[in-house]
Protein backbone atom coordinates (compact mmCIF):
# COMPACT_ATOMS: atom_id res chain seq x y z
CA UNK A 1 0.00 0.00 0.00
CA UNK A 2 1.86 3.07 -1.24
CA UNK A 3 0.20 5.63 1.03
CA UNK A 4 0.35 3.48 4.13
CA UNK A 5 2.58 4.62 7.00
CA UNK A 6 3.26 0.96 7.73
CA UNK A 7 6.67 -0.08 6.46
CA UNK A 8 6.83 -3.35 4.58
CA UNK A 9 9.38 -5.89 5.76
CA UNK A 10 11.42 -7.42 2.97
CA UNK A 11 13.10 -10.66 4.13
CA UNK A 12 15.58 -10.51 1.23
CA UNK A 13 16.89 -7.11 2.21
CA UNK A 14 18.24 -7.15 5.75
CA UNK A 15 18.32 -3.76 7.38
CA UNK A 16 20.38 -2.45 10.26
CA UNK A 17 17.57 -2.58 12.76
CA UNK A 18 16.14 -5.89 11.58
CA UNK A 19 15.26 -8.40 14.27
CA UNK A 20 15.34 -5.76 17.00
CA UNK A 21 12.66 -5.59 19.67
CA UNK A 22 11.09 -2.56 17.87
CA UNK A 23 10.27 -4.52 14.72
CA UNK A 24 6.55 -5.21 14.54
CA UNK A 25 5.61 -8.83 14.08
CA UNK A 26 3.66 -9.72 10.92
CA UNK A 27 0.53 -9.88 13.06
CA UNK A 28 1.21 -6.42 14.53
CA UNK A 29 1.88 -5.09 11.05
CA UNK A 30 -1.43 -6.51 9.92
CA UNK A 31 -3.17 -4.85 12.88
CA UNK A 32 -1.49 -1.52 12.15
CA UNK A 33 -2.48 -1.78 8.53
CA UNK A 34 -6.08 -2.55 9.54
CA UNK A 35 -6.05 0.43 11.91
CA UNK A 36 -4.70 2.66 9.16
CA UNK A 37 -7.42 1.53 6.76
CA UNK A 38 -10.02 2.07 9.49
CA UNK A 39 -8.70 5.59 10.10
CA UNK A 40 -8.73 6.34 6.36
CA UNK A 41 -12.30 5.13 6.12
CA UNK A 42 -13.35 7.27 9.09
CA UNK A 43 -11.77 10.33 7.49
CA UNK A 44 -13.62 9.56 4.26
CA UNK A 45 -16.91 9.27 6.19
CA UNK A 46 -16.23 12.64 7.79
CA UNK A 47 -15.62 14.14 4.35
CA UNK A 48 -18.88 12.67 3.06
CA UNK A 49 -20.69 14.16 6.04
CA UNK A 50 -19.22 17.57 5.21
CA UNK A 51 -19.57 17.46 1.41
CA UNK A 52 -23.00 15.87 0.97
CA UNK A 53 -25.84 17.85 2.51
CA UNK A 54 -28.61 15.25 2.40
CA UNK A 55 -28.46 11.47 2.18
CA UNK A 56 -31.65 9.60 1.41
CA UNK A 57 -32.10 5.84 1.36
CA UNK A 58 -34.76 4.35 -0.94
CA UNK A 59 -36.04 1.03 0.39
CA UNK A 60 -38.80 -1.44 -0.15
CA UNK A 61 -39.60 -4.64 1.62
CA UNK A 62 -40.70 -6.40 -1.55
CA UNK A 63 -39.05 -6.65 -4.95
CA UNK A 64 -40.61 -5.39 -8.15
CA UNK A 65 -42.39 -2.38 -6.70
CA UNK A 66 -40.37 0.08 -8.80
CA UNK A 67 -37.80 1.12 -6.25
CA UNK A 68 -35.00 1.84 -8.75
CA UNK A 69 -37.47 3.71 -10.95
CA UNK A 70 -38.49 5.85 -7.99
CA UNK A 71 -34.87 6.39 -6.89
CA UNK A 72 -33.92 7.44 -10.44
CA UNK A 73 -36.99 9.67 -10.69
CA UNK A 74 -36.20 11.37 -7.40
CA UNK A 75 -32.60 12.00 -8.48
CA UNK A 76 -33.60 13.46 -11.86
CA UNK A 77 -36.42 15.48 -10.36
CA UNK A 78 -34.07 17.02 -7.78
CA UNK A 79 -31.45 17.68 -10.46
CA UNK A 80 -34.12 19.44 -12.56
CA UNK A 81 -34.41 21.92 -9.70
CA UNK A 82 -30.76 22.84 -10.23
CA UNK A 83 -29.46 20.77 -7.33
CA UNK A 84 -26.25 18.71 -7.37
CA UNK A 85 -27.35 15.11 -7.05
CA UNK A 86 -25.64 11.73 -6.73
CA UNK A 87 -27.27 8.33 -7.18
CA UNK A 88 -25.66 5.30 -5.56
CA UNK A 89 -26.86 1.90 -6.74
CA UNK A 90 -26.27 -0.48 -3.85
CA UNK A 91 -28.03 -3.36 -5.57
CA UNK A 92 -24.80 -5.30 -6.06
CA UNK A 93 -26.28 -8.39 -7.67
CA UNK A 94 -28.98 -6.69 -9.74
CA UNK A 95 -27.72 -3.23 -10.66
CA UNK A 96 -30.25 -1.54 -12.98
CA UNK A 97 -29.72 2.15 -12.41
CA UNK A 98 -27.15 2.64 -15.24
CA UNK A 99 -29.62 1.25 -17.79
CA UNK A 100 -32.35 3.57 -16.53
CA UNK A 101 -29.96 6.53 -16.64
CA UNK A 102 -28.81 5.81 -20.20
CA UNK A 103 -25.34 4.78 -19.01
CA UNK A 104 -25.24 1.18 -20.22
CA UNK A 105 -21.73 0.04 -21.15
CA UNK A 106 -19.98 2.86 -19.27
CA UNK A 107 -16.95 2.05 -17.12
CA UNK A 108 -15.68 3.76 -13.99
CA UNK A 109 -12.72 6.09 -13.99
CA UNK A 110 -10.24 5.45 -11.15
CA UNK A 111 -7.44 7.85 -10.34
CA UNK A 112 -5.12 7.90 -7.31
CA UNK A 113 -7.25 5.26 -5.63
CA UNK A 114 -10.41 7.36 -5.97
CA UNK A 115 -13.42 6.24 -8.01
CA UNK A 116 -15.10 8.85 -10.20
CA UNK A 117 -18.84 8.41 -10.83
CA UNK A 118 -20.38 8.55 -14.29
CA UNK A 119 -22.64 11.42 -15.21
CA UNK A 120 -26.23 10.69 -16.19
CA UNK A 121 -29.32 12.77 -17.07
CA UNK A 122 -29.44 16.19 -15.46
CA UNK A 123 -25.82 15.91 -14.37
CA UNK A 124 -26.69 13.22 -11.81
CA UNK A 125 -23.52 11.45 -10.66
CA UNK A 126 -24.05 7.69 -10.73
CA UNK A 127 -22.15 4.85 -9.15
CA UNK A 128 -23.13 1.23 -9.67
CA UNK A 129 -21.73 -2.26 -9.68
CA UNK A 130 -22.86 -2.49 -13.30
CA UNK A 131 -19.98 -0.19 -14.29
CA UNK A 132 -17.53 -2.85 -13.10
CA UNK A 133 -19.03 -5.79 -14.99
CA UNK A 134 -17.71 -7.06 -18.30
CA UNK A 135 -21.21 -7.15 -19.75
CA UNK A 136 -24.74 -6.90 -18.40
CA UNK A 137 -25.22 -10.68 -18.39
CA UNK A 138 -22.32 -11.25 -16.01
CA UNK A 139 -23.66 -12.30 -12.61
CA UNK A 140 -22.10 -11.09 -9.36
CA UNK A 141 -21.68 -14.29 -7.35
CA UNK A 142 -20.51 -12.92 -4.03
CA UNK A 143 -21.17 -13.86 -0.46
CA UNK A 144 -22.20 -11.24 2.09
CA UNK A 145 -18.82 -10.05 3.41
CA UNK A 146 -17.47 -9.36 -0.09
CA UNK A 147 -20.63 -7.45 -0.97
CA UNK A 148 -20.22 -5.42 2.19
CA UNK A 149 -16.62 -4.59 1.26
CA UNK A 150 -17.82 -3.32 -2.13
CA UNK A 151 -20.51 -1.20 -0.48
CA UNK A 152 -18.01 0.31 1.94
CA UNK A 153 -15.76 1.16 -1.02
CA UNK A 154 -18.70 2.77 -2.81
CA UNK A 155 -19.25 4.89 0.27
CA UNK A 156 -15.70 5.76 1.19
CA UNK A 157 -13.69 5.69 -2.03
CA UNK A 158 -15.98 7.52 -4.45
CA UNK A 159 -15.15 11.10 -5.34
CA UNK A 160 -18.64 12.59 -5.18
CA UNK A 161 -17.54 16.20 -4.80
CA UNK A 162 -20.03 18.53 -3.18
CA UNK A 163 -23.62 17.33 -3.45
CA UNK A 164 -26.97 18.64 -2.28
CA UNK A 165 -28.51 15.17 -2.30
CA UNK A 166 -27.28 11.61 -2.45
CA UNK A 167 -30.01 9.11 -3.28
CA UNK A 168 -29.14 5.52 -2.36
CA UNK A 169 -31.01 2.69 -4.05
CA UNK A 170 -31.07 -0.77 -2.45
CA UNK A 171 -32.11 -4.29 -3.28
CA UNK A 172 -35.38 -5.27 -1.61
CA UNK A 173 -35.41 -6.20 2.06
CA UNK A 174 -33.84 -5.08 5.29
CA UNK A 175 -30.67 -7.09 5.44
CA UNK A 176 -26.95 -6.62 4.74
CA UNK A 177 -27.01 -3.75 2.26
CA UNK A 178 -29.21 -1.17 4.01
CA UNK A 179 -27.80 -2.19 7.38
CA UNK A 180 -24.23 -1.57 6.18
CA UNK A 181 -25.09 1.84 4.78
CA UNK A 182 -27.11 2.86 7.83
CA UNK A 183 -24.22 1.83 10.06
CA UNK A 184 -21.51 3.43 7.94
CA UNK A 185 -23.06 6.84 7.31
CA UNK A 186 -23.64 8.68 10.58
CA UNK A 187 -26.06 11.34 9.37
CA UNK A 188 -28.58 9.84 6.98
CA UNK A 189 -31.51 12.21 6.61
CA UNK A 190 -34.05 9.49 6.18
CA UNK A 191 -35.60 6.58 4.37
CA UNK A 192 -38.15 6.69 1.58
CA UNK A 193 -40.19 3.51 1.39
CA UNK A 194 -41.62 2.47 -1.95
CA UNK A 195 -44.63 0.21 -2.09
CA UNK A 196 -47.45 -0.84 -4.35
CA UNK A 197 -50.99 -0.83 -2.98
CA UNK A 198 -51.50 -4.58 -2.54
CA UNK A 199 -51.46 -6.15 0.91
CA UNK A 200 -48.35 -8.32 0.44
CA UNK A 201 -46.23 -5.29 -0.50
CA UNK A 202 -47.65 -3.29 2.37
CA UNK A 203 -46.79 -5.99 4.87
CA UNK A 204 -43.16 -5.82 3.75
CA UNK A 205 -43.21 -2.01 3.84
CA UNK A 206 -44.19 -2.13 7.46
CA UNK A 207 -41.02 -4.17 8.06
CA UNK A 208 -38.97 -1.47 6.34
CA UNK A 209 -40.50 1.12 8.66
CA UNK A 210 -39.65 -1.01 11.71
CA UNK A 211 -36.12 -1.42 10.33
CA UNK A 212 -35.72 2.36 10.10
CA UNK A 213 -36.96 2.79 13.64
CA UNK A 214 -34.59 0.15 14.95
CA UNK A 215 -31.65 2.01 13.44
CA UNK A 216 -33.00 5.39 14.55
CA UNK A 217 -33.16 6.65 10.96
CA UNK A 218 -36.13 8.94 10.25
CA UNK A 219 -38.77 7.66 7.85
CA UNK A 220 -39.34 10.45 5.34
CA UNK A 221 -42.41 8.65 4.13
CA UNK A 222 -44.11 6.13 1.90
CA UNK A 223 -44.45 6.42 -1.89
CA UNK A 224 -47.20 4.38 -3.47
CA UNK A 225 -46.06 3.30 -6.92
CA UNK A 226 -48.23 1.83 -9.70
CA UNK A 227 -51.11 3.47 -7.94
CA UNK A 228 -53.68 3.49 -10.72
CA UNK A 229 -53.88 3.27 -14.49
CA UNK A 230 -55.85 6.08 -16.10
CA UNK A 231 -57.66 5.62 -19.41
CA UNK A 232 -58.85 8.73 -21.22
CA UNK A 233 -61.08 9.35 -24.20
CA UNK A 234 -63.67 11.60 -25.77
CA UNK A 235 -67.44 11.19 -26.14
CA UNK A 236 -70.56 13.32 -26.41
CA UNK A 237 -70.25 16.26 -23.98
CA UNK A 238 -72.16 16.02 -20.68
CA UNK A 239 -73.18 12.43 -21.31
CA UNK A 240 -72.70 9.32 -19.22
CA UNK A 241 -71.18 6.05 -20.34
CA UNK A 242 -70.03 2.70 -19.07
CA UNK A 243 -66.52 1.33 -19.39
CA UNK A 244 -65.67 -2.32 -18.89
CA UNK A 245 -63.05 -2.61 -16.14
CA UNK A 246 -60.96 -5.62 -15.07
CA UNK A 247 -62.97 -8.86 -14.89
CA UNK A 248 -65.70 -7.20 -16.95
CA UNK A 249 -66.84 -4.96 -14.10
CA UNK A 250 -68.91 -2.00 -15.31
CA UNK A 251 -67.56 1.42 -14.39
CA UNK A 252 -69.84 4.43 -14.83
CA UNK A 253 -68.12 7.47 -16.28
CA UNK A 254 -69.32 11.06 -16.71
CA UNK A 255 -68.19 12.96 -19.79
CA UNK A 256 -67.39 16.65 -19.15
CA UNK A 257 -68.62 19.69 -21.07
CA UNK A 258 -65.64 19.47 -23.45
CA UNK A 259 -66.37 15.84 -24.22
CA UNK A 260 -63.42 14.42 -22.26
CA UNK A 261 -63.67 11.49 -19.91
CA UNK A 262 -61.20 9.54 -17.83
CA UNK A 263 -61.31 6.56 -15.54
CA UNK A 264 -58.60 5.26 -13.23
CA UNK A 265 -58.32 1.51 -12.85
CA UNK A 266 -56.86 0.46 -9.51
CA UNK A 267 -54.94 -2.53 -10.79
CA UNK A 268 -53.21 -3.29 -7.47
CA UNK A 269 -56.02 -2.03 -5.23
CA UNK A 270 -56.07 1.55 -4.03
CA UNK A 271 -54.81 3.74 -1.20
CA UNK A 272 -52.90 1.00 0.61
CA UNK A 273 -49.72 3.07 0.84
CA UNK A 274 -51.59 5.99 2.36
CA UNK A 275 -53.38 3.75 4.86
CA UNK A 276 -50.10 2.09 5.87
CA UNK A 277 -48.44 5.48 6.31
CA UNK A 278 -51.33 6.68 8.47
CA UNK A 279 -51.41 3.50 10.54
CA UNK A 280 -47.69 3.65 11.22
CA UNK A 281 -47.68 7.39 11.76
CA UNK A 282 -45.25 8.24 8.95
CA UNK A 283 -45.79 10.77 6.14
CA UNK A 284 -47.43 9.74 2.88
CA UNK A 285 -45.29 11.28 0.15
CA UNK A 286 -47.57 10.72 -2.80
CA UNK A 287 -48.83 8.25 -5.36
CA UNK A 288 -47.17 7.59 -8.71
CA UNK A 289 -49.48 6.48 -11.50
CA UNK A 290 -49.17 3.20 -13.36
CA UNK A 291 -47.57 4.49 -16.53
CA UNK A 292 -46.38 2.14 -19.31
CA UNK A 293 -44.14 5.01 -20.46
CA UNK A 294 -42.11 4.62 -17.26
CA UNK A 295 -41.40 1.00 -18.18
CA UNK A 296 -40.41 1.93 -21.73
CA UNK A 297 -38.29 4.80 -20.44
CA UNK A 298 -36.48 2.50 -18.04
CA UNK A 299 -35.64 0.10 -20.85
CA UNK A 300 -34.59 2.87 -23.24
CA UNK A 301 -32.53 4.77 -20.68
CA UNK A 302 -34.72 7.87 -20.91
CA UNK A 303 -36.74 8.32 -17.74
CA UNK A 304 -40.36 9.40 -18.16
CA UNK A 305 -39.52 12.70 -16.44
CA UNK A 306 -37.03 13.47 -19.21
CA UNK A 307 -39.21 12.23 -22.07
CA UNK A 308 -42.35 14.02 -20.89
CA UNK A 309 -41.39 16.71 -18.37
CA UNK A 310 -44.94 18.03 -18.09
CA UNK A 311 -46.59 14.62 -18.03
CA UNK A 312 -48.59 13.03 -15.26
CA UNK A 313 -45.65 10.98 -13.94
CA UNK A 314 -43.30 13.99 -13.85
CA UNK A 315 -45.91 15.98 -11.92
CA UNK A 316 -46.44 13.12 -9.49
CA UNK A 317 -42.68 12.94 -8.90
CA UNK A 318 -42.61 16.69 -8.25
CA UNK A 319 -45.18 16.22 -5.49
CA UNK A 320 -43.13 13.41 -3.92
CA UNK A 321 -39.93 15.46 -4.11
CA UNK A 322 -41.68 18.47 -2.57
CA UNK A 323 -42.94 16.28 0.28
CA UNK A 324 -39.40 15.01 0.90
CA UNK A 325 -37.51 18.30 0.63
CA UNK A 326 -40.01 20.09 2.86
CA UNK A 327 -38.99 17.69 5.62
CA UNK A 328 -35.26 18.08 5.16
CA UNK A 329 -35.08 21.78 5.95
CA UNK A 330 -31.80 23.46 6.59
CA UNK A 331 -31.54 23.32 10.34
CA UNK A 332 -28.32 21.94 11.70
CA UNK A 333 -28.68 18.81 13.76
CA UNK A 334 -26.71 18.33 16.96
CA UNK A 335 -23.88 16.02 16.00
CA UNK A 336 -22.28 13.84 18.61
CA UNK A 337 -19.10 15.37 19.97
CA UNK A 338 -16.49 12.89 21.14
CA UNK A 339 -13.80 14.26 23.42
CA UNK B 1 -37.58 0.59 22.58
CA UNK B 2 -36.88 3.13 25.32
CA UNK B 3 -37.48 6.75 24.28
CA UNK B 4 -34.34 8.63 25.19
CA UNK B 5 -32.90 12.10 24.56
CA UNK B 6 -30.22 12.55 21.90
CA UNK B 7 -26.63 11.87 22.95
CA UNK B 8 -24.73 15.06 22.20
CA UNK B 9 -21.36 14.57 23.88
CA UNK B 10 -19.12 11.75 25.02
CA UNK B 11 -16.13 12.68 27.13
CA UNK B 12 -13.58 9.94 27.67
CA UNK B 13 -11.54 9.95 30.86
CA UNK B 14 -9.12 7.20 31.82
CA UNK B 15 -11.69 5.38 33.96
CA UNK B 16 -15.10 6.59 32.84
CA UNK B 17 -17.31 7.71 30.00
CA UNK B 18 -19.15 10.96 30.65
CA UNK B 19 -22.24 11.01 28.48
CA UNK B 20 -24.15 14.27 28.03
CA UNK B 21 -27.68 14.08 26.63
CA UNK B 22 -29.75 16.77 24.97
CA UNK B 23 -32.17 17.12 27.90
CA UNK B 24 -29.25 18.09 30.18
CA UNK B 25 -28.81 14.66 31.77
CA UNK B 26 -25.20 13.65 32.42
CA UNK B 27 -24.12 10.07 33.09
CA UNK B 28 -20.73 9.06 34.38
CA UNK B 29 -20.27 5.37 33.54
CA UNK B 30 -17.16 3.36 34.26
CA UNK B 31 -15.59 1.77 31.21
CA UNK B 32 -15.70 -1.52 33.07
CA UNK B 33 -19.49 -1.30 33.31
CA UNK B 34 -19.69 -0.63 29.57
CA UNK B 35 -17.37 -3.57 28.91
CA UNK B 36 -19.34 -5.81 31.26
CA UNK B 37 -22.57 -5.00 29.40
CA UNK B 38 -20.98 -5.58 25.99
CA UNK B 39 -23.89 -6.62 23.73
CA UNK B 40 -21.84 -8.81 21.40
CA UNK B 41 -22.75 -12.44 20.77
CA UNK B 42 -19.69 -13.66 22.66
CA UNK B 43 -19.99 -11.56 25.84
CA UNK B 44 -23.80 -11.40 26.20
CA UNK B 45 -24.46 -15.09 26.99
CA UNK B 46 -22.01 -14.78 29.90
CA UNK B 47 -24.52 -12.56 31.69
CA UNK B 48 -27.25 -15.20 31.49
CA UNK B 49 -26.36 -16.86 34.78
CA UNK B 50 -24.82 -15.56 37.96
CA UNK B 51 -21.67 -17.66 37.89
CA UNK B 52 -20.61 -16.76 34.37
CA UNK B 53 -21.64 -13.13 34.99
CA UNK B 54 -19.27 -13.00 37.97
CA UNK B 55 -16.51 -14.49 35.83
CA UNK B 56 -17.18 -11.91 33.11
CA UNK B 57 -17.07 -9.12 35.71
CA UNK B 58 -13.77 -10.45 37.07
CA UNK B 59 -12.25 -10.68 33.61
CA UNK B 60 -13.35 -7.13 32.77
CA UNK B 61 -12.04 -5.79 36.09
CA UNK B 62 -8.68 -7.43 35.50
CA UNK B 63 -8.08 -5.43 32.30
CA UNK B 64 -5.82 -2.39 32.39
CA UNK B 65 -7.74 0.87 32.51
CA UNK B 66 -7.57 2.72 29.20
CA UNK B 67 -9.33 5.35 27.17
CA UNK B 68 -10.92 3.57 24.18
CA UNK B 69 -11.29 4.71 20.60
CA UNK B 70 -14.91 5.40 19.62
CA UNK B 71 -16.62 4.76 16.29
CA UNK B 72 -20.18 6.01 15.76
CA UNK B 73 -22.42 3.42 14.15
CA UNK B 74 -24.99 5.22 12.03
CA UNK B 75 -27.44 7.22 14.10
CA UNK B 76 -28.03 4.63 16.76
CA UNK B 77 -24.93 3.22 18.44
CA UNK B 78 -21.23 3.38 19.26
CA UNK B 79 -18.45 0.85 19.26
CA UNK B 80 -15.47 1.13 21.56
CA UNK B 81 -12.00 -0.01 20.61
CA UNK B 82 -9.76 -1.22 23.39
CA UNK B 83 -6.26 -2.59 22.98
CA UNK B 84 -7.25 -5.67 24.99
CA UNK B 85 -10.55 -7.39 25.73
CA UNK B 86 -13.61 -7.36 23.53
CA UNK B 87 -14.19 -4.49 21.06
CA UNK B 88 -16.97 -6.19 19.08
CA UNK B 89 -20.07 -4.83 20.79
CA UNK B 90 -22.35 -2.35 19.06
CA UNK B 91 -23.61 -0.32 22.01
CA UNK B 92 -27.01 1.17 21.22
CA UNK B 93 -27.62 4.62 22.72
CA UNK B 94 -30.61 3.17 24.59
CA UNK B 95 -28.35 0.65 26.32
CA UNK B 96 -25.85 3.34 27.33
CA UNK B 97 -28.68 5.47 28.68
CA UNK B 98 -30.01 2.54 30.68
CA UNK B 99 -26.59 1.72 32.12
CA UNK B 100 -26.30 5.38 33.12
CA UNK B 101 -29.72 5.27 34.77
CA UNK B 102 -28.81 2.12 36.68
CA UNK B 103 -31.22 -0.02 34.65
CA UNK B 104 -30.13 -3.48 33.51
CA UNK B 105 -29.83 -3.00 29.71
CA UNK B 106 -30.59 -6.70 29.21
CA UNK B 107 -33.83 -6.26 31.20
CA UNK B 108 -33.13 -9.57 32.90
CA UNK B 109 -33.64 -11.45 29.63
CA UNK B 110 -31.20 -14.13 28.48
CA UNK B 111 -29.28 -13.48 25.29
CA UNK B 112 -31.16 -14.27 22.12
CA UNK B 113 -29.17 -14.29 18.90
CA UNK B 114 -30.24 -11.68 16.39
CA UNK B 115 -32.72 -9.95 18.71
CA UNK B 116 -32.47 -6.18 18.86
Amino acid sequence: MSDSPVSQHNPNKPSEDANTAEDPSPQQQKQMEAQFQQMKRQMAMKKIAEDIKHKIMVLSGKGGVGKSTVATGLAISLADQGLAVGLMDIDITGPNIPKMMGLTGQRLHVEDGRIYPNIGHGGVKVISMAFLLEDEDTPVVWRGPIKLGAIQQFIADVEWGKLDHLIIDFPPGTSDEPLTVAQSLPDIDGIVIVTTPQEVALLDSRKSISFARTLNVPVLGVVENMSGYTIRGTAEPNSSMTVKGPSGVDIDVDVDAEGNWSVTLDIFKRGGGKTTAENLNVPFLGALPFDPGVVRGGDDGVHRIIAEPNGESAKAFEIVVESITSQLGGEEEDTLKII
Amino acid sequence: MTEIPKLIELERTEQTAILRWKDGTEHNISWNDIRFFCPCAKCSPNRDDEESALALRASVDSLTAERPGVIPIGRYALTFEWSQGCSSGIHRFERLWEIGEGIDPDHGKPYSHGAW
